[in-house]
């Protein structure tokens, strides 16, 4: 026999692998268990929309940390004056 | 296919009950492959239930304009498999219930040492070779679903099966003369 016929006669052994178990039990157990969790992808869907994001359209307010903090203050003490 | 996605509709409208048809309906290739791809025969039942969770879970997210049931439930079963495979850090090696499970009652001394051969050439080969070759070979998976599952393209797919079967056949030179 040659080295294909050998690989062809593996290949249909592994493909004719079969499993006892029936798994469907268990994971109906598990699925109706917590039936409505899994149903609803809060991640995608239900994402927190912040009251604040209307200032990141303004790039001035879009710097974070320190120096964003420092930059918000100094717009408004601006502005403040300004209006003053 | 179009009862596929009923069954999908029926889960997504709360009747629990659509997932078993679907899960009886892709248990034992979902374990085959897991059994497969991780090597390891004992922990791929374990495995199969977090893929059909996992599904049940985000069956939300299921588009079936990009991909069939079945190409996304491979694809979350290949991730869990290399997954698993990485936390343990284990070679896959011979697959010796599947073997055992032949349909074949008596298996010659020089079949059982080909085929040994053949499951450690297998196992040694990389992972994206040895992943495109049993999704091809012993999942019977088409290129275009092999190439959906691995994110590549189907050039690819196909000259990784190319390549791990020239790996597999130089793996029997020894035997060329027997």
């Amino acid at each position: 026999m040659n080295q294909r016929n050998w690989i062809t006669q593996w290949i249909d052994t592994k493909r004719n692998t079969s499993f006892d178990s029936d798994l469907a039990d268990s994971i109906m157990a598990a699925v109706n268990a917590h039936p409505r969790r899994p149903l609803i992808s809060t991640v995608s869907i239900a994402a927190p929309v912040s009251r604040f994001r209307i200032f990141r359209s303004q790039p001035v307010l879009l710097a974070g940390g320190t120096v964003g903090g420092f930059l918000r203050v100094a717009v408004f003490l601006y502005v403040l004056l300004f209006i003053c | 296919m179009t009862d596929e996605l009923q069954l999908i509709r029926r889960v997504l409208d709360g009747d629990t009950t659509g997932f078993r048809i679907l899960v009886q309906r892709y248990q034992q290739p979902v374990m085959r492959m897991i059994c497969h791809l991780t090597g390891q025969s004992a922990e791929c039942e374990d495995i199969a239930q977090e893929v059909f969770l996992s599904a049940f879970r985000h069956l939300r997210s299921f588009d079936p304009d990009r991909s069939r049931f079945s190409t996304w439930l491979f694809t979350i079963a290949r991730n869990r498999s290399m997954n698993d495979l990485r936390r343990n850090r284990m070679v896959p090696l011979t697959d010796d219930r599947a073997q055992n499970r032949s349909n074949e009652p008596v298996e010659s001394l020089k079949r059982r040492e080909i085929f040994r051969e053949l499951d450690k050439a297998l196992a040694q080969l990389p992972d994206r070779y040895r992943r495109a070759f049993i999704l091809a070979e012993f999942e019977g998976l088409p290129y275009d679903q092999i190439a959906q599952i691995e994110c590549i393209g189907l050039g690819t797919v196909k000259s990784r099966i190319h390549r791990a079967k020239e790996k597999l056949q130089q793996a029997l030179a020894k035997f060329r003369n027997e």
